[in-house]
C-alpha cells in the first residue's frame, strides 16, 4: 500500500443509495406524486400514475408470456412517450431490457437481439422490425393493468448495451438495478438535481446516457422532456424543443452541443456533456451562468464514473474530474502499476457502478475486469477503461486519448477493429484498415482497401449498410495496391494511413460542377463543399464525401436559412447524391406548417417597411432598385407579351401592391389586375442607337418609385430594328429579390408562350403569397425576436459601429445613395490559392474573400474589429419558393482580425457566415436600435461595407420564338458605401463593387480592389503564418491613406442649426410642447424631456415616420422626413422648426395654435402598426 | 522476452479474473490451480465461468 500514496489515486467519499430496484422506486415515486407530470413530449404527457398504469399493462403482458426476473426482452419503440412506459414495463417484469432501436440496420440489430437470446419484443415499432424474425414473438404495448409487484431484486440485471467490440462482434454489457439506482443517486447529489428537474430526453436508448435522460428524473419525481425523432434531427428543432419545454437539465455530447446556441436555452441550468473530449472552448461557450459538468464514463461503470465541474476558462485538454461518489480510479501502467500524478497512465476505475460483465462472454469479463489490489477492499474488481488519463497538480484526472484502437465518431465508441473485420469480408478486398481522422465535421473513419480494383464505393456501402450503423461506416474510402507496411517493424503502417487520408481529401472532380442554374442545386452544392470541403458532382454521395450526421444538420440548418426551404435530415440521408437530394428538396410538397396561414390580406413584411422608410429619407433616389434587360432577337409579339406580363402580375399579387401612410403608418393595398403597359420606345431612327439604349436603360433602372401610387415596376421594349428589340424591367426591391428574378422569367415564359399563340395565359394561383410570408415572419419574428435580439447583441457587444475606409471626400452630412460599379478578377495564382485553403479548411471561397477583407480592412483602419454586413434570403417555407417578393435581411457580420494566422481567420469568418444566418427573428433595426447605434443622417445605421455572397446565378430568360441575350444595367445606386459581390466569372474568382462616388474617387477603389485580390491570394497562399505580417506591402499608400481632409463629415448644405438652442431648463415653448406631445404618444411615454434624444427613448425609424406624419398634419407644413433626423431631441427641432420656417411669426402663430389644440382634445395613443 | 504468466483466480462473488502470476494476490481472490499465458488463462475462463451471475444474484433467484 506504500506506493498508492506517490501514485496517481482519488477515491471519493461515500454516499449511501436505496437498495431497491428501478421499477419499486418509480412505483413508489408514483404513490407519491400520481399527478405530476413524469414524461411529456409537447402536448403528450404521463402523470406518474399513468406512466405506472400503463407500464403495469405491458409487464402483465410480458409476465403472460413468460417474462420474469433477469429475463431478456428487446424494446423496439418509436421515440414517443410510450417509450417510457415500454422500458418501465420490462423492468417492472422483473425483466432486463435490450435496446433494439427502430431503422438501425436490421441484421445487426438481429445479431444483437439473437447475442441477448431475445424472444421477446415489446414496443409499438417491435412488430415492424421484428415481426418476420424466426423464434421472436412482438408485443404492442396494451392498455393499463393494476399494478403488481416487481419481482426482480437490486442485484438483477436491468439493461444489456451493446458496444462496439474488437472482434468485430458487439459486446454487451449486464447492468443491474443497483448500478443505475447508485449512479442516479450520485448524479443527483452532484448535480443537485430534484423534483423540480425537467430532464432533456435526446440520448437514444442503446446510448447509456439514456440513464441520466430517464431515470435521474424519475427517481426523483421530475419529468422527462423526450424529444422526438423529427426534433432531434434538426438544431433548429432541438432548441425549440428544449425551450418550450423548458428544460433545465441535461447531458449531450459535445458534438451535438456544438449546434446548439446557449443564448436560445437560457433555462437549461445545468448541462451535463461528454460522451468525448469536451473542446474548453465549448466550455466557455456555454459555462457562464450555467452549472457545466463534464461527464466521463464507459457503458461498463454505469454511465458516469467521473464528472467535474468546468468553467468558462479551461484549457484543452479540459479535465474529466474526480470519480463520483462511492467510486474510486487509479492510473496504472501496462503491468497494472500505479504511476506517479502527472504521467499518462490508462484509468481503472472502481466502485459499485461496476457491470456484472459482458453478456455470455466470459473471458473478455475477466480481461477487462481485474482483481483490485489498491483499495484493500476484498474480491474487489476494477474496470480497464483503456483511456489513457494523467491525473492534474489539482487532483483532477485529465483525459488524453484511448490505449487501444477505439475511437469516439459522434459520441459513439467504435471499435477500428470491428469494421475492418466486417469490410473484410467483402468479396475483392485483400487487406483492409480502418483509421479515424480529422474531418470538416469532426472525426471520420476513413477505409483503405486494397487491391487497387477494391470494390468501388457502391458496392461497398451496399455490403456495409446492413451491417455498420451508420456511425461505423467509413467515411470515405481509398483503393491501394498494397498496404503501407512500417520498415522496421513490419507492422502496417498506421501513421503513413493517416497521413494519406490527411492528404487525400477528395479534391473537385472536373465534373463536380455545381451544373445549371437552378437556384435549389446551386445552394445546395455551395453549402455542401462549405461543409465538407469539396464540391459535388451531381453523383456525388453525401456519406461517401465525408458527409455525416453532423454534417447533415449543419447542411439542413444551413439550407434552411439560405434557401429558405424546410429540408429535413431524412432528404439528405434518403436522397444521399447531390442530385438526389435536390430532388426531395424540389419534390417536397409546400410546408404549411410552422404557423403558415394562407389567404391573408396585404400586410407589409418588416424589411418591407425598411425600404419604405429608406424612400421616405430619400425620396428622389432608387438605390434599392433591381433592374435588368434582355436582348430579344425575332419576331416579338408585344401585345402577347402584354398579356404575359399581366398573367404575372395577376399571380404575384405584390407586383400590384402599393403603399400609402396614414399618420406615418405605412400600409400595403392591393390593386385588381390591369393590362400592363408596355411602351415601345424606337431607337431606330437615332444616329447612335446603342448609345442612347444605353443611356435609356441607366435612366430607366434609376426611375424613382412612388411607392404609395404604385405600380412598384416598369417595363419597357427599345426597339433597335425589325427582329431586334431590348426588352427592359425595373422593380422597386421592396416587392423583388435576387431569387424572384428566376421565378419571374419562368412564369413569364409560360405565359408568353400560352399568349403568342393564342392560348390561356392564365398561371395557375400561388399556394401562398407574400401577404403569408408577412404574416408568418411577424409570428416568427415574435416567437424568436427576443431570443435572436438577445443573440445579436452578445454577438456584437463592444463591435465598432462605424466602419469609415480612407477616403476622397468628405462626408456628406446627409447620405447620398450614388453608386459606381468596379470589379477585379483574382489572378490565376491567387484563385488557385483560394480555392486550395477553402478547400483544406472545408469551407466556401466566401470566407477566404471575407477574411481577407477583413484583413484588409484592418490595415485600412488600423482597427481589429469591425462590422460588416451581409444578405440573408429569409425563404425558409418552401411554399414561398415561387413566390415573387422581397425576403432579403441584411445582418451584420462581425470580423475579428489581430493575432492569428490566416487559415484561423478563415475558419472565423466561415463560422460567421454560418452563424449570422441562423439569427432571422430580429431584424436589423431592432439590433441597431438593441445595440443603441446612435441615428446618424451621414450614413446607413450600423452597416456601411456590405458583403453579399448570394449571388445567384443570373437566371436566364427564354421567350418563344425569341432568342434571348442578357444586357448589363448599370446599377442605380448604392444604398452602403461599399457593397462587395464575391462572384466567379470565366471560371475565375473575382469581386465587384459598387461604390458611392461621392465619397471614394474610382482611381481608389481600382486599386483597392487590385490590392484585395493581390492580398488574398498572398494570404491564402501562407494561411499559417501571423496574417498581419503576410503581404505587408498591401494596400500599396494611395489605397491606405486618405485625401487630406477627407475624414471628415462635411457640413450640411443648410445649416443644422439656424438659431441658437435656448439653454437651460427654461419653460417649454409653444413648438417644444407640441413635439413632445407628439413623441409621447407615439412613444407611448408618460413624459419626454426637451433634451432627450429620440433613438434613446425607444424611438426607431418607423416612429419617426409616425411623428413626422403628426406633425406635418399638425402643423400644415411641409418638412423633410430628414430633418427629425438631423434633430433628434424635442428642443434642437422645435428650435429648426421656428428658426428654418419661411416666416417664423405665422409658423410660430400656428404652431401656438396646433400645440392648444392637442392640449385640450387629447388624442390617444396609438403605436404604429408595427416596429422597425 | 518471456511471456508473462497469469493465474486464474476467483472472488467469493464467484467472479473470475486474471492475475500475474508474480504479484501478490489481492485481498478477497483465490488461486482457482489454472496458470499459463493471458490467452490461455482467458481461454480456460471461457470453459469454466459459466455462469456469469455473482454468486449472490445467482443465489438470490434460486
Amino acid at each position: 500500500m506504500t506506493d498508492i500514496l506517490s501514485a496517481s489515486a482519488v477515491q471519493a467519499e461515500p454516499l449511501p443509495w436505496p437498495d431497491a430496484t428501478l421499477a419499486e422506486l418509480i412505483a413508489a415515486q408514483a404513490a407519491r406524486t400520481p399527478d405530476a407530470v413524469a414524461v411529456r413530449q409537447w402536448d403528450d404527457r404521463l402523470t406518474y400514475r399513468e406512466l405506472v398504469d400503463r407500464a403495469a399493462g405491458v409487464a402483465a403482458a410480458l409476465r403472460v408470456r413468460g417474462v420474469g426476473r433477469q429475463t431478456r426482452v428487446g424494446v423496439c419503440a418509436e421515440r414517443r412517450p410510450d417509450l417510457v412506459v415500454t422500458v418501465l414495463g420490462v423492468l417492472l417484469a422483473g425483466g432486463c431490457y435490450v435496446p433494439l432501436e427502430p431503422g438501425g440496420p436490421r441484421a445487426r440489430l438481429r445479431a444483437i437481439a439473437a447475442d441477448a437470446g431475445v424472444r421477446i419484443v415489446v414496443g409499438d415499432a417491435a412488430a415492424a422490425e421484428f415481426g418476420d424474425a424466426p423464434g421472436v414473438e412482438t408485443v404492442a404495448p396494451p392498455g393499463p393493468a393494476p399494478l403488481a409487484a416487481c419481482p426482480a431484486r437490486p442485484g438483477d440485471p436491468a439493461y444489456v448495451l451493446f458496444t462496439s467490440g474488437s472482434t468485430g462482434r458487439p459486446k454487451g454489457v449486464l447492468v443491474s438495478h443497483r448500478n443505475v439506482v447508485e449512479f442516479a443517486t450520485g448524479c443527483a447529489a452532484l448535480t443537485g438535481a430534484d423534483a423540480a428537474t425537467r430532464a432533456l430526453g435526446v440520448a437514444s436508448l442503446g446510448f447509456d446516457a439514456a440513464v441520466i435522460d430517464l431515470f435521474v428524473p424519475l427517481l426523483l419525481g421530475g419529468a422527462v422532456q423526450l424529444v422526438g425523432a423529427d426534433d432531434r434531427a434538426d438544431p433548429a428543432r432541438l432548441t425549440r424543443f428544449i425551450a418550450d419545454h423548458g428544460v433545465n437539465f441535461g447531458f449531450m455530447t459535445p458534438t451535438v452541443l456544438s449546434t446548439l446556441d446557449p443564448a436560445e436555452v437560457p433555462g437549461w441550468r445545468t448541462v451535463l456533456c461528454g460522451g468525448e473530449a469536451v473542446p474548453a472552448e465549448l466550455a466557455a461557450r456555454w459555462a457562464p451562468g450555467r452549472r457545466f459538468h463534464n461527464g466521463y464514463g464507459p457503458t461498463e461503470t454505469t454511465v458516469l464514473a467521473v464528472s467535474g465541474e468546468l468553467t468558462g476558462a479551461e484549457a484543452d485538454p479540459v479535465p474529466i474530474g474526480a470519480p463520483l461518489p462511492n467510486h474510486r480510479a487509479y492510473v496504472v501502467d501496462a503491468d497494472l502499476r500505479p504511476v506517479p500524478p502527472g504521467e499518462t497512465g490508462e484509468l481503472l476505475i472502481g466502485g459499485p457502478g461496476l457491470a456484472d460483465g459482458y453478456l455470455n462472454r466470459p473471458g473478455l469479463t475477466a480481461e477487462r475486469f481485474v482483481p483490485d489490489p489498491f483499495s484493500g477492499l476484498p474480491g474487489q474488481r476494477l474496470y480497464r477503461t483503456g483511456d489513457l488519463v494523467t491525473q492534474a497538480p489539482d487532483g483532477r484526472l485529465v483525459y488524453l486519448g484511448r490505449a487501444d484502437r477505439q475511437v469516439k465518431i459522434r459520441g459513439q465508441r467504435i471499435e477500428l477493429g470491428e469494421v475492418e473485420a466486417v469490410l473484410a469480408g467483402l468479396p475483392g478486398v485483400d487487406r483492409v484498415a480502418v483509421e479515424a481522422v480529422d474531418g470538416p465535421a469532426g472525426a471520420e473513419l476513413v477505409a483503405f482497401l486494397a487491391p487497387a480494383d477494391a470494390p468501388d464505393d457502391a458496392a461497398l456501402r451496399a455490403y456495409a449498410e446492413p451491417r455498420l450503423t451508420a456511425a461505423m461506416r467509413p467515411a470515405r474510402t481509398l483503393r491501394l495496391a498494397a498496404l503501407p507496411v512500417s520498415p522496421t517493424t513490419g507492422k502496417l503502417d498506421r501513421p503513413a494511413l493517416r497521413a494519406l487520408a490527411a492528404t487525400a481529401r477528395p479534391a473537385p472532380a472536373d465534373d463536380a460542377v455545381p451544373v445549371g442554374d437552378d437556384p435549389v442545386t446551386r445552394a445546395v452544392a455551395r453549402v455542401w463543399a462549405r461543409l465538407l470541403g469539396a464540391a459535388p458532382g451531381p453523383d456525388t454521395d453525401f456519406l461517401a464525401a465525408g458527409g455525416n450526421s453532423v454534417a447533415a444538420m449543419r447542411l439542413v440548418a444551413a439550407l434552411r436559412a439560405e434557401l429558405g426551404r424546410v429540408v429535413d435530415t431524412r432528404d439528405v440521408f434518403t436522397g444521399r447524391t447531390l442530385a438526389g437530394i435536390v430532388e426531395r428538396i424540389i419534390a417536397a410538397a409546400p410546408d404549411t406548417g410552422d404557423g403558415l396561414t394562407t389567404g391573408n390580406p396585404p400586410t407589409l413584411s418588416p424589411p418591407q417597411r425598411r425600404l419604405w422608410f429608406v424612400d421616405q429619407l430619400a425620396p428622389s433616389s432608387a438605390p434599392y432598385n433591381i433592374a435588368v434587360a434582355h436582348r430579344l432577337r425575332g419576331d416579338l409579339d408585344v401585345p402577347a407579351l402584354g398579356v404575359a406580363l399581366r398573367s404575372v402580375a395577376e399571380r404575384h399579387d405584390v407586383l400590384r401592391w402599393r403603399v400609402p401612410q396614414t399618420a406615418g403608418v405605412p400600409y400595403a393595398v392591393r390593386e385588381e389586375p390591369t393590362d400592363v403597359a408596355v411602351p415601345v420606345v424606337d431607337l431606330t431612327g437615332g444616329a447612335d442607337p446603342e448609345a442612347e439604349l444605353a443611356q435609356m436603360l441607366a435612366a430607366g433602372a434609376a426611375h424613382a418609385f412612388d411607392l404609395a401610387t404604385g405600380p412598384p415596376w416598369q417595363v419597357t421594349v427599345y426597339r433597335l430594328g425589325v427582329d431586334a428589340h431590348v426588352l427592359a424591367v425595373t422593380w422597386h426591391h421592396a416587392v423583388f429579390d435576387g431569387w424572384s428574378e428566376a421565378v419571374f422569367y419562368d412564369d413569364l415564359a409560360t405565359a408568353y408562350a400560352a399568349a403568342v399563340t393564342g392560348g390561356d395565359p392564365t398561371l395557375p394561383a400561388l399556394a401562398a403569397t407574400y401577404a403569408d410570408y408577412a404574416v408568418w415572419r411577424a409570428e416568427r419574428d415574435r416567437r424568436r425576436g427576443d431570443a435572436d435580439l438577445a443573440w445579436w447583441a452578445e454577438h456584437l457587444r463592444g463591435a465598432p459601429t462605424a466602419l469609415d475606409l480612407p477616403r476622397d471626400r468628405p462626408r456628406p452630412a446627409v447620405q447620398t445613395y450614388a453608386g459606381v460599379e468596379a470589379a477585379v478578377t483574382l489572378p490565376a495564382d491567387a484563385d488557385r490559392a483560394v480555392r486550395a485553403l477553402a478547400e483544406r479548411r472545408g469551407t466556401g471561397v466566401a470566407a477566404v474573400l471575407l477574411a481577407a477583407l477583413g484583413e484588409l480592412l484592418s490595415r485600412l483602419t488600423g482597427g481589429d474589429d469591425h462590422v460588416l454586413g451581409a444578405i440573408v434570403a429569409d425563404r425558409r417555407l418552401a411554399a414561398f419558393d415561387d413566390v415573387v417578393g422581397f425576403f432579403i435581411d441584411t445582418v451584420p457580420v462581425r470580423v475579428r482580425t489581430g493575432g492569428a494566422s490566416f487559415a484561423e481567420l478563415v475558419d472565423r469568418c466561415a463560422a460567421e457566415l454560418h452563424e449570422v444566418t441562423a439569427h432571422p427573428g430580429a431584424p436589423l433595426e431592432r439590433i441597431v436600435e438593441a445595440l443603441g447605434v446612435g441615428r446618424d443622417t451621414s450614413r446607413a445605421p450600423l452597416v456601411q461595407v456590405l458583403f453579399n455572397v448570394l449571388n445567384f446565378a443570373p437566371p436566364k430568360l427564354a421567350l418563344a420564338g425569341l432568342a434571348t441575350e442578357s444586357v448589363p444595367v448599370p446599377k442605380p445606386g448604392s444604398p452602403f458605401d461599399i457593397t462587395v459581390y464575391v462572384v466567379e466569372r470565366g471560371g475565375r474568382l473575382g469581386v465587384e463593387v459598387v461604390h458611392n462616388p461621392d465619397l471614394f474617387d474610382a482611381d481608389r477603389i481600382d486599386a483597392l480592389l487590385a490590392d484585395l485580390a493581390a492580398l488574398a491570394g498572398a494570404l491564402a497562399a501562407a494561411a499559417d503564418a501571423p496574417a498581419a505580417e503576410v503581404g505587408a506591402e498591401l494596400p500599396r499608400p494611395a489605397v491606405r491613406t486618405a485625401r487630406l481632409g477627407a475624414m471628415t463629415v462635411a457640413a450640411p448644405a443648410e445649416p443644422a442649426r439656424a438659431v441658437a438652442l435656448p439653454a437651460g431648463p427654461d419653460a417649454p415653448t409653444d413648438t417644444e410642447e407640441l413635439i413632445a406631445g407628439i413623441w409621447r404618444e407615439v412613444l407611448e411615454r408618460d413624459r419626454v424631456g426637451v433634451t432627450d434624444n429620440f433613438f434613446d427613448i425607444g424611438g426607431h425609424s418607423l416612429a419617426l415616420a409616425a411623428v413626422h406624419a403628426r406633425l406635418t398634419a399638425a402643423t400644415g407644413r411641409s418638412i423633410a422626413m430628414l430633418d427629425l433626423f438631423r434633430h433628434p431631441t424635442v428642443r434642437a427641432l422645435a428650435a429648426h422648426l421656428d428658426g428654418a420656417a419661411d416666416r417664423p411669426e405665422l409658423a410660430r402663430a400656428a404652431l401656438r395654435a396646433a400645440a392648444r389644440r392637442s392640449r385640450t382634445r387629447r388624442i390617444p395613443p396609438r403605436r404604429p402598426g408595427g416596429t422597425a | 522476452m518471456a511471456e508473462s504468466r497469469f493465474l486464474v483466480v476467483r472472488n467469493d462473488e464467484e467472479q473470475y479474473s486474471i492475475w500475474s502470476a508474480d504479484r501478490e494476490l489481492p485481498a478477497g481472490w483465490h488461486d482457482t490451480g489454472f496458470a499459463g499465458s493471458r490467452e490461455e488463462c482467458l481461454a480456460h475462463i471461457d470453459t469454466v465461468w459459466t455462469d456469469m451471475r455473482p454468486r449472490s444474484v445467482r443465489e438470490a433467484l434460486s
